[in-house]
Parts: C-alpha cells; sequence; structure tokens
C-alpha cells in the first residue's frame, strides 16, 4: 500500500518539526502548550494529510504563520504521519496527492506501538486508566452515517496497552524486606 | 575523609536551609481575613476576585489615574510569572498583597508595592499518559482566579481538586479531590466564595471518559463537604431538557462545560453561569438531530442554598460548530425613572452577539450583533433564537465556512461594564473556519469533537482581526456606543474604572488605555509579550497601581496569520507588570 510519502521527507520533516513546532507541540508530538499532534483521535479528526497542510500551512507557527514554504510544510506532514505509526513509501506526498491521503488508515497500524513510544518518552501509566475499548463512544457510533465509515470498520481498537516484555516474575508475589 | 566531606557538605545544607528560611519565612504578620461583607462590597483599593465584584463587571472605581494623568504612568516593578506555557492569570490585591496563580496551579504573594515574593506554593499534578494530550493542554488551558476569604487563598486545580491555602504563608491547610481527573475532569476556572460555599464548576466534559456528567457545584467554605452539584447535560427535573437531546442517552452526552467563573447576587441568592457547547460538535455525529440540547449554550440562574435551577436561556440552541457560549455574566443595576432593572449583560458565546437579560426572571430583553456571524439567522422579540441550517452538515466530511471561528469572535478575556458611562466593553476577533465532521473512534484523555476544522481567517471584506467594541446599555437595547479595529487580535480581558478609562490590549503586545466616551486612545505601552490574562487596579498607600499580565493564552496565536507583518515573539514571556504615576511631590 502506498504510504504517501517517503523516507526523506519524514527524515527532513523530523528536523523542521524540531526546529519550528516543537516548542509548543513538543517533541514527542505531546503538547503540552499547544495541542498534542499524536494519536488516533487527531489523525482521524484531520482526516487526510490534506486537512492537516491546509490548515497549517496557513496558520503555523505562530510566529511565522504560513512562511516556511509548501516543501517544508509537507515534510512535516509528513514526519507527523510517520509519528503516529505510518510506513514511509516510494511516492513522495505533493499538493496533488494529500488529499486522497488518509491519516486513519495509513497510521493505523502503528498506533499501539506510538502509544508504547509515548510512554517510553516519558508520559506515565495512570492508575485506573480505562481500556481503550471502555471509553464512551458516540451515540451514532457503529451506525452508518452519510459519508461515514462502514460499521465493520468501527469494531473496537485494540487495547493501547504496550505489549512490552516483561520479567518471568511479573505478576507473582514475590518476597519483600520487613522493616 | 569521607565522614568529614559529610559533615562538611551537611553543614553547608543546614546553612542554606537557615538562609531560605530568613528569606521566606516571615511570611505575612498582619493579614486582615476578607470577611463576607468585604465580599459583598469590596473595599475600592482592593481587588478581591476574579472581576473586583460578585457583579463581573471588571471595574474599579478607583480614578487617580484617569484621562489626564494616564499618560504619566511609570512601570513600578515587573515579575516573570513561575511557569511557562499558556496562562491567563487574574491577580488578585489584598492587604498590600498580590496573589497570582499560573498555569500548574501555582500561586504566588507578592509585595504589592514592589513585587517582592512573600511565598509561593507549587502544586503537585499527577503525571498524564503522554497519550492523553488533549487532556493535558486543556489543564493548561484556561487558568484564571483563586478565591480570597477570611484569612485563606482558596484555587481549583488541574487534578480536579479544592486545595486552601493560608493566605498568610501558603500553607496548605486542606485539599478534596472532587471529581475523578482520570476521566478527564479538571478545574479551568477559579471559585467563587459566596454564602459559606465555595461555588465551582468543572472542565473537561468534552473529554471521552467524563460522558453524562458535568457539574456547578458548592461546597462548605470551611469544610469542604459538597452541598449540592447541578448536571449542565443531565437534569431529571426537566423532561424538556432531557427531549431537547433526542434519542441520545446521557452516558452518550458530553460537553456543557461552566468554562468562566460565575457571578452572585446577593439579594436573591443567586448564582448565574454559562455554558458551553456541546460534543459531539456536529449533530450529525452527536446523534441529537434537530435538538436544541440543553443547558448547553446557556445561562443558568441557580438558587445557591439548594443548586435548583431558577431559570435558563439558551442562547444559542442546536450548535454544530464547537461555538461555546460560557463567557462573563454581567450583573448591571440601572435606576431608570424611579424604576430599578436588574440586567443580566452578556456576550455569551463565541459568535460575538450581546443579550440582556431580566435576571430575576430570565425574560430576554434585547440582542446585538457584534463581530461578523453566520450562525444566528434571526432572533424574535420574545427571544427565541434561529439558527441557520444551511450550515449545518448532513454527511461526514460536508464542509462550512462559519464566522465566527471556533476560537472566537468572543473568547475567555473578559469585557467590562463601566456604571459611570453604562457601556459594556468587550474585546473581539473577527476570524471564520471552515467546520466538516469526522467519525471519530473517541480514546482516554481526548476530546470528543469529532470534527475537522480549518485554519482562523478573516472574514470576507475585512482586514482588521480586533475589534474593541464599546456598547451602550439600558434595559432596552445595546447599541454601538464606538468601535475601535486594528490589525492585531484583542489578547486580554479589559478593565473599566472610575478614572473615565478601559484598558486592554492586543497580540503586538501593546496595553492601551481608550477613553470610555469617544474611544480614543489615550495611552500605549508596548511590553515583552502578548497583552494576556485580567488587567486589573488597587491602591495602596494613596497610590493608584495598574497590573498587566502579559503572555501566551489560547487567544493569542490563532490568528496570527491575519496580520503577519507583526511577528509574535517564541518566548513564553509570562509576566506582570505593575505601573503607577510619579509621586506628585
Amino acid at each position: 500500500m502506498a504510504a504517501g510519502f517517503t523516507d526523506e521527507q519524514a527524515a527532513a520533516g523530523q528536523t523542521a518539526y524540531n526546529s519550528n513546532c516543537a516548542q509548543c507541540h513538543g517533541r514527542q508530538l505531546e503538547g503540552p502548550d499547544a495541542p498534542g499532534l499524536s494519536g488516533s483521535d487527531v489523525m482521524q479528526n484531520w482526516d487526510t494529510a490534506g486537512g492537516i497542510y491546509d490548515f497549517i500551512s496557513v496558520a503555523m507557527p505562530p510566529s511565522a504563520p504560513g512562511q516556511l514554504g509548501e516543501e517544508t510544510y509537507l515534510n512535516i506532514v509528513a514526519y507527523i504521519m510517520q509519528f503516529n505509526g505510518a510506513s514511509a513509501g516510494d511516492a513522495p506526498l505533493t499538493t496533488d496527492t494529500m488529499a486522497s491521503v488518509s491519516l486513519a488508515a495509513e497510521t493505523a497500524a502503528g498506533a499501539a506501538s506510538m502509544a508504547a513510544a509515548a510512554l517510553d518518552a516519558g508520559g506515565a501509566a495512570a492508575t485506573a486508566t480505562p481500556a481503550a475499548t471502555d471509553v464512551p463512544q458516540a451515540f451514532t457510533w457503529g451506525k452508518q452515517l452519510p459519508g461515514g465509515l462502514a460499521p465493520d470498520q468501527m469494531a473496537p481498537a485494540a487495547a493501547a496497552a504496550p505489549g512490552v516484555p516483561q520479567a518471568f516474575t511479573w505478576g507473582k508475589t514475590l518476597p519483600s524486606v520487613a522493616n | 575523609m569521607k565522614i568529614e566531606l559529610m559533615k562538611t557538605l551537611f553543614a553547608a545544607t543546614t546553612a542554606l536551609v537557615a538562609l531560605s528560611g530568613t528569606a521566606f519565612a516571615q511570611g505575612i504578620t498582619d493579614y486582615k481575613p476578607v470577611t463576607a461583607e468585604m465580599l459583598a462590597n469590596p473595599p475600592a483599593e482592593d481587588w478581591l476576585m476574579f472581576r473586583g465584584a460578585y457583579n463581573n463587571q471588571g471595574y474599579s472605581p478607583l480614578d487617580l489615574i484617569n484621562k489626564d494623568t494616564v499618560g504619566k504612568l511609570q512601570l513600578a516593578w515587573a515579575w516573570p510569572m513561575a511557569e511557562a506555557g499558556i496562562q491567563e492569570t487574574a491577580p488578585l490585591v489584598h492587604n498590600g498583597v498580590m496573589f497570582v496563580q499560573t498555569n500548574n496551579n501555582i500561586v504566588e504573594a507578592l509585595d504589592a508595592k514592589t513585587g517582592t515574593l512573600i511565598w509561593q506554593y507549587r502544586h503537585t499534578l499527577a503525571e498524564l499518559p503522554a497519550a492523553w494530550s488533549y487532556q493535558i493542554n486543556q489543564a493548561r488551558r484556561q487558568k484564571n482566579s483563586i478565591a480570597l476569604y477570611e484569612d485563606k487563598v482558596i484555587l481549583t486545580t488541574a487534578d480536579a481538586k479544592i486545595v486552601v491555602l493560608n493566605a498568610a504563608d501558603g500553607k496548605l491547610v486542606w485539599e478534596k479531590q472532587v471529581l475523578d481527573y482520570n476521566k478527564g475532569y479538571s478545574y479551568t476556572v477559579g471559585p467563587l466564595v459566596a454564602d459559606g460555599k465555595i461555588i465551582s464548576a468543572i472542565s473537561g466534559c468534552s473529554i471521552a471518559g467524563t460522558a453524562g456528567g458535568c457539574y456547578i457545584m458548592a461546597h462548605d467554605v470551611n469544610t469542604g463537604d459538597e452541598v449540592w452539584r447541578f448536571n449542565t447535560i443531565d437534569d431529571p427535573e426537566n423532561p424538556a431538557q432531557q427531549a431537547s437531546w433526542g434519542d441520545v442517552p446521557p452516558e452518550n452526552r458530553w460537553g456543557g462545560t461552566p468554562w468562566t467563573t460565575g457571578a452572585y447576587d446577593a439579594e436573591t441568592n443567586t448564582t448565574y453561569w454559562g455554558v458551553g457547547m456541546p460534543g459531539p460538535y456536529s449533530e450529525l455525529i452527536r446523534g441529537s438531530g434537530d435538538g436544541s440540547v440543553l443547558y448547553t449554550n446557556s445561562t443558568l440562574a441557580l438558587d445557591v442554598a439548594t443548586g435548583k435551577l431558577k431559570w435558563y436561556y439558551q442562547h444559542l440552541p442546536r450548535d454544530n460548530w464547537d461555538l461555546d457560549s460560557p463567557f462573563e455574566r454581567i450583573l448591571v443595576d440601572q435606576d431608570i425613572d424611579g424604576v430599578k432593572h436588574k440586567l443580566l449583560v452578556t456576550v455569551p458565546g463565541k459568535n460575538g452577539i450581546a443579550f440582556a437579560l431580566d435576571r430575576d426572571t430570565g425574560k430576554y430583553l434585547w440582542s446585538k450583533e457584534t463581530i461578523v456571524q453566520n450562525v444566528v439567522k434571526s432572533i424574535d422579540a420574545d427571544g427565541t433564537v434561529h439558527i441557520n441550517e444551511d450550515l449545518i452538515s448532513h454527511a461526514v466530511g460536508e464542509e462550512h465556512l462559519v464566522c465566527a471561528s471556533v476560537s472566537g469572535g468572543k473568547l475567555w478575556q473578559a469585557g467590562s461594564y463601566s456604571p459611570l458611562t453604562q457601556a459594556y466593553f468587550v474585546p473581539l476577533t473577527e476570524a471564520c473556519n471552515t467546520v466538516a465532521p469526522t467519525q471519530t473512534e473517541f480514546t482516554a484523555g481526548n476530546a470528543v469533537g469529532a470534527v475537522k476544522f480549518g485554519p482562523r481567517v478573516l472574514p470576507e471584506g475585512i482586514t482588521d482581526a480586533g475589534l474593541m467594541q464599546a456598547l451602550a446599555v439600558n434595559p432596552t437595547q445595546g447599541e454601538s456606543k464606538w468601535q475601535y479595529r486594528s490589525r492585531p487580535s484583542m489578547t486580554s480581558s479589559v478593565l473599566a474604572t472610575a478614572g473615565g478609562l478601559v484598558f486592554g490590549g492586543d497580540a503586538a503586545r501593546a496595553v492601551k488605555a481608550w477613553d470610555q466616551e469617544t474611544g480614543e486612545v489615550v495611552w500605549s505601552q508596548t511590553l515583552n509579550a502578548p497583552i494576556g490574562g485580567y488587567p486589573m487596579t488597587y491602591e495602596i498607600d494613596g497610590e493608584q497601581y495598574l497590573a498587566i499580565p502579559t503572555g501566551y493564552s489560547n487567544a493569542a496565536s490563532s490568528i496570527s496569520s491575519a496580520f503577519p507583518e507583526i511577528p509574535l515573539p517564541t518566548g513564553a514571556g509570562n509576566s506582570i507588570f505593575v505601573f503607577k504615576l510619579p509621586k506628585s511631590n
């Protein structure tokens, strides 16, 4: 499947992102002083690579809105996609192709690994974190809406818990040193 | 050798503790408690709460700084806030002490004459998973006020706690976990203390885990015990409220966040709060059909004794565009021909329409458009609001250009009402954006909006993003008194004073004073960052001080593409600048 961007674009995009965007949006795209740019909901809301390009190429960064040039904005979109789990391919992302590059589809495979990367990058695992499948959904979720997803595309997502290998003794009661 | 080194280190550490003890431990030795009487009738020299008084007018009776003297203002002191990042701070002053809160719920007490630090409180916030990026950003977004009561400072925190500190030394007295931040709840606006209660409202109600409940709450000011809560999206006592969501049960409702501190009328023991948008933003995804989705985008009048709803008025039914209407509700009394009129005046929502209601009955009196908006077509004489149904999307991805934008229009920056000129001064932004529904699976710690927004752009034919709108207000109409337009957007709340002035500032780092009568700019000063927060004023030893917060909020950068010739700083700059007049002798 064509991923819609090249490795070279994503690499150049990482440099451009860290120079122009990371101050507010975070090195791990986590924010917090501007909205986070990682996560399946973010990808779904921007819809396509063109959706995010159309926004950032006008409004970002606030100190020089729209001033980075088409190539740099495309590279930054490629990096955001790659960070969210999309794989690079042979065909570059262009302003002609971007509207047909689905962010949700391209990044879906990477969602779980992205969550693990975010944890590795310093995010804490919260206690009492509900599993992904327990999150309340819209009343219309799972129903066919005009122009919307087919119901079989709305199966519950895999739990976001990272599949990191654990110690042989993990989950077992171990002796502790008495005080 | 090792032991000797240890001893030396120990001695050095002890000395450091002793030194800092000398610097910080004194606290405030003569702190006079803030009484209920003072809250009801604030002394002119103080600024005791969010907007100066229970009426939320943002007006000071001080007049030493006035049209004749304002040109002589000099910098008295400046202070960097304790944290970078976005903030909307509302400094308070009592007993010669300024209390400043910034993001991450850091509170500092400063000598209000000199800016010298007296004490600092740093709240310990739980670290959230990085994937909860919306919640982490949201918890930093709106951080405005704290409350003073007796010898205490009361704050509401990003991890959904009420925290009570000693005003004299900043030490924690008690704290209470009010709601579960793991679901998405956070406090983003400060509390109001009235009738022996801490009245507060929770935010984060557009985050997936909070489905079904968004609350205005009252807690006993001494014990923290919950007295009542009112759910803005699920009112079992009002069948019309339930019906307004169509088939959507409470567990699939979101939004209704009351994210501006409310007003209080002691005469009727009533508190007035504004309520934000519904979630998901689009009715196509929400599933609520043509329902008005109460009590989103409404004014609520609640009995402070019981939490019961006295009346509601919906300013924007059937919102499809994230056009929240929670902003400042201002209580205005006007005596006309011997008749006392008790008004509630507000520009409640992002679409910038001004409204006046009779605050005892909720009866609609008048409305007045300000900035360019296309979502409300008309408002009947009885107050029924008719929306522009052409802007409702009927398919996923169906896009419409909507004015105002999700960033306003009107945003958190509060206007001021001046009894001196009977005018309401409102900082506004001209902006539109495209809105298209998306179908999104919700994830923990993230929002349920489910739309794609385009960039904020100027309305067709408009070249100035900023608008300072003065409205002449009376019980029968609100009319434009003057307008001041500027290329940069307005980024601070405004302050009106008995000196005939109104103060506010913009993204171009300029704080200005306008003549309330004419709109003429009579003073302007460029500072270090976008003007932000809530400008306020106070008096000590016969001198009037003017405090101006600067730095980034979520308003400062939303439409900078409309004025590219004015580069915004990339540094945070969060600071307090305090001005005063030179001594006359």
